[in-house]
């Protein structure tokens, strides 16, 4: 009896990955939108 | 969006109205001669909490006035191809693959059933169970056409819980589908209302989420029979009126609901909240915020109670409903970090308000309780601002306001249902009365003890304790007087202290006290009562639903499946699995 993650009745799932993005819900601090800006602009 | 605009600042108009109007007779009734502080705080709980018990009322009344279109058309296939969702965990795999099963066969019989895919999206940690689980799965694949339509798969750790479970699916196989149709393990829908749903997001591509109105069905207790009668008689009258209001914001409950793929995808991708359970970590009551989070991005999300066929089950007792409200309250409060969230369309917000709400009422009618017992026992507190003189009416006044707002709902439906055919599937306008003034005896019963359920599961959130969420437990009935006891002593004792304590130092309140203290002392008698099976084999007389004396057909098709499968037994060998497995994997 399997119970792993490879059970193999999943392997029959179609493959086809949607993106499903993590949504914005709380609301950031100025040092956070400060420091995401930073980061756009150094690349990092 | 102008009609629910109107009908929301209508609503909002006469519940205001009417809350001032209640609590300027409460503040007469108590401030004869001088108004204290107590005076002014029960005055504010009275118009606080009492304009939520006149906005739900409201809405109702808003939907007896709406008229009913009940019809699915014609079961024709649509264009876009469904997954139909049926999240488990640590469920009976017998019950709730004999409706997966008797929905297959619904839609095969259609002949429409290329259209559909079943995905069964395990979550089930008990491994005996998951054991079971692929050995009833086996058996489903000998229904007609599963081979390549009904998968499965479970994971091994259920990260994010029901959302992270779809949520894997979707980024796993949902490019693969245009809708899905989202279920509960104990949810059953007819194939053509199943159709006619894909039919509605074929035919507008704005529809983002299409919410049915489940009727329970199945239950055997009173306590149950109770509720289900509410669900099929009176709720999808409260239903329409709240769909009229949220117009294209309307809610989702996280089952019995139609997404388009593509939307909930760009959209509904829950991030896990800043700090620590309760209020922090995975979001518990993720429908609501799904719902909101299409709505924000411009998605339609249509409640529609006029569709028939969309069915679930309920709890049978008041102990299991307890559990599950305790996890309902979690979730609910945890939306206060949610309220502000930036961009939601008002109506969402207000929406997280209603549902916080809904639990905050339970301690604040308490606090109310309270403060006119402690008005009671010290009657000489100093006079905070000039009260009222010659008040000439009583506090009945106030009492007969209150319960025609809380019954008149109740009897609208009533009356309504005379005249559109709607007492008549539920045996008869006599019938349907009996059974109406039967749920506000089981539910006035039973208040007193919710309420101090509640109280204790809004503390117990408030205080930081994370209750979880540990699985439903389906088809428990009878709770014996032990059980009950054990459950509820707490409450017995809290309400025997708070009776005896009024008519030792406020023996003239003892009027208003007992109402909502002497159920609760008889909270273990009521819930062992409300939880007994009935014993009669027919439909008995009271709280008789349509789904009882007219058994839909996919109903009967899954009681069928599941008598039949239960008499085949646990005998299967897992061995046949893997033999199985290998003829039938399509990808």
């Amino acid at each position: 009896m399997k119970h792993s993650a490879d059970f193999p009745f999943a392997r029959a799932l179609p493959d086809a990955p949607l993106d499903m993005p993590k949504q914005l819900l709380e609301r950031r601090s100025l040092l956070d939108l400060l420091r995401m800006t930073l980061s756009a602009l150094t690349g990092r | 969006m102008l009609v629910p605009a109107f009908f929301r600042l209508a609503t909002l108009s006469i519940a205001a109205t009417l809350t001032a109007l209640g609590a300027h007779v409460f503040l007469r009734l108590t401030g004869e001669g001088g108004l204290t502080i107590v005076d002014l705080l029960r005055t504010g709980l009275v118009a606080f909490s009492g304009f939520w018990l006149v906005w739900g009322s409201a809405a109702a009344i808003l939907g007896v006035f709406r008229p009913v279109r009940i019809q699915t058309g014609e079961a024709t296939a649509p264009n876009g191809m469904t997954a139909i969702l049926v999240p488990v965990y640590n469920e009976d795999p017998i019950a709730t693959f004999s409706r997966i099963a008797a929905m297959n066969r619904s839609l095969v019989d259609l002949g429409i059933s290329g259209k559909f895919h079943f995905v069964i999206l395990s979550d089930t940690q008990v491994m005996e169970t998951a054991a079971q689980e692929a050995v009833w799965f086996n058996t489903l694949l000998d229904e007609p056409d599963a081979i390549g339509r009904i998968f499965y798969r479970r994971r091994e750790r259920n990260i994010g819980r029901k959302a992270g479970n779809i949520e894997d699916f979707i980024a796993r196989s949902g490019g693969a589908y245009d809708y899905a149709l989202i279920l509960d393990a104990d949810s059953l829908m007819e194939g053509k209302t199943i159709a006619a749903m894909a039919r509605r997001m074929d035919g507008d591509d704005q529809l983002g989420l299409l919410q049915t109105v489940p009727h329970v069905i199945h239950a055997r207790t009173t306590f149950g029979r109770s509720l289900q009668f509410a669900s099929t008689y009176l709720s999808p009258t409260f239903a329409r009126g709240a769909a009229l209001m949220a117009g294209r914001e309307g809610p989702y409950w996280g089952h019995n609901a139609m997404v388009r793929m593509r939307a909930f995808a760009s959209c509904c991708g829950l991030p896990v909240l800043s700090g620590k359970p309760p209020f922090g970590g995975h979001i518990l009551s993720h429908d609501y915020v799904e719902a909101a989070l299409l709505s924000r991005g411009g998605w339609k999300v249509n409640l529609d109670p006029s569709m028939p066929g969309s069915y679930e089950e309920g709890p049978e007792n008041l102990i299991e409903y307890a559990k599950r409200d305790r996890r309902w309250c979690q979730g609910n409060l945890q939306h206060a970090r949610l309220v502000g969230a930036p961009g939601l369309k008002i109506w969402s917000r207000f929406t997280f308000i209603q549902g916080i709400m809904a639990y905050m009422a339970s301690p604040l009618w308490l606090l109310l309780l309270i403060a006119s017992v402690v008005a009671a026992m010290y009657p000489d507190m100093p006079i905070f601002m000039p009260g009222f003189m010659n008040i000439n009416f009583s506090a009945w006044t106030l009492i007969v306001a209150v319960a025609i707002v809380l019954l008149l709902p109740k009897f609208a439906i009533l009356t309504r249902g005379m005249f559109d055919g709607h007492n008549r599937r539920f045996g008869g306008t006599i019938r349907s009365f009996a059974s109406v003034l039967g749920e506000i005896l089981v539910s006035t019963l039973l208040a007193p003890t919710l309420l101090l359920l509640q109280t204790r599961s809004v503390l117990q959130v408030l205080l930081g304790l994370d209750g979880g969420w540990p699985a439903t437990t389906r088809g428990q009935n009878w709770v014996d007087l032990k059980t009950a006891f054990q459950a509820s002593w707490w409450i017995v004792t809290i309400a025997v202290l708070t009776l005896g304590g009024v008519l030792i130092f406020a023996p003239t309140s003892a009027i208003w006290v007992a109402p909502a203290m002497v159920p609760a002392i008889l909270a273990p008698f009521l819930i062992s009562l409300t939880s007994r099976p009935t014993e009669n084999p027919g439909t008995p007389l009271l709280f008789a639903s349509d789904s009882e004396l007219a058994p839909p057909s996919i109903v009967s098709t899954q009681r069928a499946i599941f008598a039949a499968w239960t008499n085949k037994g646990t005998t299967q060998d897992a061995g046949l699995v893997s033999l199985r497995t290998a003829q039938h994997v399509t990808a």
